[in-house]
């Protein structure tokens, strides 16, 4: 038998007025909607200042890579250039990973280099929730709220002796349940309608912004809709408004507090990662890096090795700079070996994500996170896409420099070779575009698969718990 | 009726809490998983520094037996008898801040700080090759460790079981009969809540100490870490049940009382930390690092143009060393960088002591919140606290320019690389307080905690054994 849709909104109609009339959800509800909009606007100012920071820093950087003055090409490329990380399209709403792992990567002849500079490094730690940030809110307290707001909602009926009047009185069990579903919803959509708005109205003011607004608004929408049914499921087979409180805080506290790091423990050991100094020395083992002896004779190779290509007997009849060739052969061998290096690592890091979204299973905050940190441009994969953008930037400008060394001299005593600012102009300002909607969208589908996986369980398990309604337990 | 009696008496009803047993039962499992993690994590770091500390080593000996017969130079790189050669690479120190044993009991700042690094003249101490290799996502988690179960964790536990402690007996109705009873209710409340917090204690002492024994840390570290633990999480706990004290006083009924002290959790543990180091970072603003790498460059850049300069004037008051035409490009290189360092340093300076300050105001912050204080004391015990680190980044900063002043030093004096030149290499000396010494730096935060917990849980006991509260609590 169909619910019957005006006895639903009827029973969601006086819930709510029940729920809002309660002065302790009052309370916390306008807490909570309160620091959703403290959290979007501190994060807001944030990115504003970041991207001040970013665009003049990086401005600066290139007029002192072009203003060096005249110099050897290869002196040039070690001068270098910093590559300065934009913060997230949605890095206000979540900072994901930037606020841990660091944002500036050195650019710099030889070597790629990692990311550097986490505001960690001067945050003296305080607390184990480090950030708060609108994600973060919608992560911990949301759930916190709905556990508070729906757990007792059918189990004081049920304690105070209502429910077996209403059912007598015609109501069917599933017109209760959707009812006492949509009034949680809609209290919980309320509550955090004023920071939505602002992401709606960050994604309206930027169109490529819309795309990852739906998808951050997906997420959530997801994520506190499944807390709400299975708030509702421990409120059906509860006894009493407070033995299902405290199954609702603890399902809470498993699956939003312990289990991410549980996850994360497992995680680690699933896919065991180099430390540092192991990752250093398997890419030292591959690459020429500071082996400086071994250089020199592989430059010495080199230079008999062209020698011979060009028939001649003393180097100093080269047509060109060998010396420029043979800094070329170092960048094209090593950079193999360290693309394999790294794309090994991002691998890694990708493999130990998926191992943590599958963690959700058990604790739904892990898929939550990890499309709320794709939607943000803050996860792992934008980040090494980052990466790999900042690689290729190096290639071309350490490439730039050794063949124009190679190719402009006729000098081969050394690095005598020069370049000035007509050389260092070619080397175009580093920019970086974040990946598209349509890229963001397939990386997040896993996560929101998760998500829906559990609302499509949490229903079916309401849906049959809701058949078996109880009056007394 | 004496406390022995109502002990006794509290016992059976104890054994028969399935509540507590279930909190003991989750609480023991949590502290199993953080031993099993904190052993990994620090195994890991001993494997490193010893790997590192063989490198050196090794690396050392060579230098020792070629420098014995007269330096190795089968190349310009391997001509050890030049200061500014083993200087680059082979001449390295590892720069370690070693993983205390007691580290397994709270990571603290270890993943996310670098905690080995490589001096040398031919890359940076703070190179990136030196941050921590950890998978962002998972540093955003954290570590489930000891100082995270009993600061976050504990309370929720607590909560659980003391939500209704009195007002529970009142909607059962049993409060006036308790009342009516000889021992006074305070007294009994003390030992209801007391037994219930022994045994959460006791599960976090029992497994803490398992996993500093299995840590191999010294004897008096083991038995100063289990001492720390206990008092910290007993006096941390009754802070805790003092606060729902003064929730039951409000006369609610159990379910409003867990609103609010869940309300109150959420406030004290989740939001007002983050909330109080923001203001912290407000009130001692730091210069951006970005501008810092911007001036870095100009520095470096004024520094090699400067070259000539400088090292004209090096000649004018060193003349007797002017003669050595051969050393002209490597005392250029010297001076060059000796000055880029020395003006970068001063720079760096600026973020330790905007740091230094950042951190004396919230550890003055933490003494008015009771699990950022709870934090502190544990990470300070387990030695993995951000100021130890910054200390280790200090004395790293100071040993790069050491280290970099002494090869360079030899290079503009024009002496060559000797055994007994390369014994002199600076290195960091690196030794930690032990646990017992450690206390010191502990014990005024453990000391505002049992004020703390005094005021809240005598308060709370001395408020409900008012007769007129009692009365009006039974109505």
């Amino acid at each position: 038998m169909m619910p019957r849709r005006s006895v639903i909104v009827s029973v969601a109609r006086a819930e709510m007025v029940a729920q809002v009339r309660d002065g302790r959800i009052r309370v916390i509800g306008l807490l909570l909607m309160a620091a959703c909009l403290v959290a979007v606007a501190v994060g807001m100012q944030r990115q504003q200042q970041r991207q001040h920071d970013v665009g003049g820093g990086q401005a600066a950087m290139h007029e002192q890579f072009v203003s060096q003055g005249r110099k050897n090409p290869h002196s040039g490329a070690h001068f270098g250039i910093y590559a300065l990380r934009p913060e997230g399209p949605l890095g206000f709403a979540e900072p994901g990973l930037d606020d841990v792992t660091g944002t500036v990567i050195r650019v710099e002849a030889h070597q790629p280099n990692r990311y550097r500079d986490a505001p960690q490094l001067d945050r003296p730690g305080l607390s184990p929730f480090p950030s708060l940030s609108l994600a973060d809110l919608l992560a911990i307290v949301g759930p916190l709220f709905i556990v508070f707001l729906v757990t007792p909602s059918i189990a004081a009926e049920r304690e105070q002796g209502t429910l077996a009047l209403l059912l007598s009185q015609g109501l069917r069990p599933s017109e209760l349940v959707v009812g006492k579903a949509l009034a949680g919803s809609a209290l919980i959509l309320l509550t955090v309608l004023p920071a939505a708005t602002i992401l709606a109205g960050a994604a309206r003011s930027e169109t490529a912004l819309g795309g990852r607004v739906m998808i951050f608004a997906a997420a959530s929408g997801l994520y506190l809709m499944t807390f709400v049914l299975l708030s509702l499921i421990v409120s059906v087979r509860a006894a009493t408004a407070r033995g299902a409180l405290t199954a609702g805080l603890a399902i809470w506290a498993a699956t939003v507090v312990v289990g991410p790091k549980i996850g994360r423990t497992v995680a680690e050991r699933l896919v065991r990662m180099p430390t540092t100094t192991e990752f250093n020395e398997q890419v030292d083992a591959v690459t020429w890096g500071d082996k400086l002896t071994e250089w020199e004779l592989r430059e010495n190779r080199k230079v008999e090795e062209t020698m011979r290509q060009y028939g001649v007997s003393r180097k100093e009849e080269l047509p060109l700079n060998v010396y420029g060739l043979s800094l070329q052969m170092q960048e094209d061998e090593d950079g193999a070996a360290t693309d394999a290096a790294f794309t090994r690592l991002f691998a890694g890091f990708a493999r130990q994500d998926r191992a943590l979204e599958w963690m959700s299973v058990f604790a739904p905050v892990l898929a939550f996170r990890a499309v709320t940190m794709a939607s943000a441009g803050t996860d792992s994969w934008q980040r090494a896409d980052f990466w790999w953008t900042v690689e290729r930037y190096r290639r071309d400008l350490t490439r730039m420099a050794n063949m124009h060394m190679a190719q402009q001299s006729n000098s081969v005593e050394g690095y005598d070779a020069m370049a000035g600012e007509e050389l260092w102009r070619r080397v175009p300002p580093f920019r970086y575009d974040f990946p598209d909607t349509g890229a963001v969208w397939r990386h997040a589908a896993p996560g929101l698969t998760f998500l829906g996986a559990w609302l499509l369980a949490t229903l079916a398990v309401l849906t049959s718990a809701s058949r078996t309604l109880r009056i007394v337990r | 009726m004496t406390f022995g009696r109502l002990i006794a008496a509290e016992v059976p009803r104890l054994k028969r809490d399935r509540a507590l047993m279930l909190a003991a039962a989750v609480l023991a499992c949590a502290c199993a998983l953080a031993t099993l993690v904190g052993l990994q994590r620090l195994s890991d770091d001993v494997k490193t520094a010893a790997r590192l500390a063989a490198d050196e080593s090794a690396r050392y000996a060579l230098l020792d037996q070629a420098l014995a017969r007269g330096g190795f130079k089968a190349g310009a790189y391997d001509d050890w008898s030049n200061p500014q050669m083993v200087a680059l690479t082979t001449g390295a120190r590892a720069a370690v801040l070693p993983a205390p044993p007691l580290s397994v009991l709270a990571a603290g700042q270890r993943p996310l700080l670098p905690t080995t690094m490589s001096v040398s003249t031919w890359r940076k101490p703070f190179d990136s090759r030196y941050q921590p290799l950890e998978n962002g996502w998972h540093l955003a988690i954290g570590t489930l460790d000891f100082a995270f179960i009993i600061v976050t964790l504990l309370p929720l536990f607590i909560v659980a079981l003391g939500f209704d402690v009195l007002s529970g007996e009142r909607e059962s109705g049993t409060l006036a009969l308790l009342n009516a009873q000889r021992p006074p209710l305070g007294r009994l409340v003390f030992v209801r809540i007391g037994l219930r917090l022994a045994v959460l204690v006791g599960v976090i002492g029992t497994l803490a100490s398992v996993a500093v024994t299995l840590a191999d840390a010294p004897a008096a570290d083991v038995v100063t870490a289990i001492g720390v633990i206990v008092v910290i999480t007993a006096l941390y706990g009754a802070c805790w049940f003092g606060l729902l004290l003064l929730i039951q006083r409000l006369h609610r009924t159990s379910l409003t009382n867990a609103f609010l002290a869940l309300g109150l959790w959420l406030v004290v543990v989740v939001v007002l930390p983050p909330l109080l180091q923001a203001a912290a970072e407000r009130a001692e603003p730091l210069p951006s690092r970005i501008d810092l790498l911007v001036a870095a460059r100009d520095i470096e850049e004024r520094a090699t143009d400067g070259a000539d300069g400088a090292l004209e004037s090096f000649y004018g008051e060193h003349p007797q060393l002017a003669q050595d035409a051969a050393l002209v490009a490597q005392r250029k290189y010297a001076l060059s960088h000796l000055d880029t360092m020395r003006a970068v340093d001063d720079r760096e300076r600026v973020f330790d002591d905007v740091f230094s300050a950042r951190s004396r105001r919230i550890t003055r912050t933490a003494y008015l919140l009771p699990p950022a204080l709870a934090q502190e004391i544990l990470q300070r015990l387990a030695g993995t606290d951000a100021a130890r680190h910054h200390e280790f980044l200090r004395r790293v900063r100071q040993l790069n320019r050491d280290y970099a002043e002494y090869f360079y030093g030899l290079v503009l004096a024009g002496q060559p690389m000797t055994r007994e030149a390369l014994r002199q290499v600076p290195r960091l000396a690196w030794n930690d307080d032990t646990a017992p010494a450690r206390l010191t730096a502990v014990w005024p935060g453990a000391a505002t905690l049992l004020v703390l917990a005094s005021v809240l849980l005598g308060v709370g006991l001395w408020r409900i054994g008012r007769v007129r509260w009692i009365e009006k609590a039974s109505a």
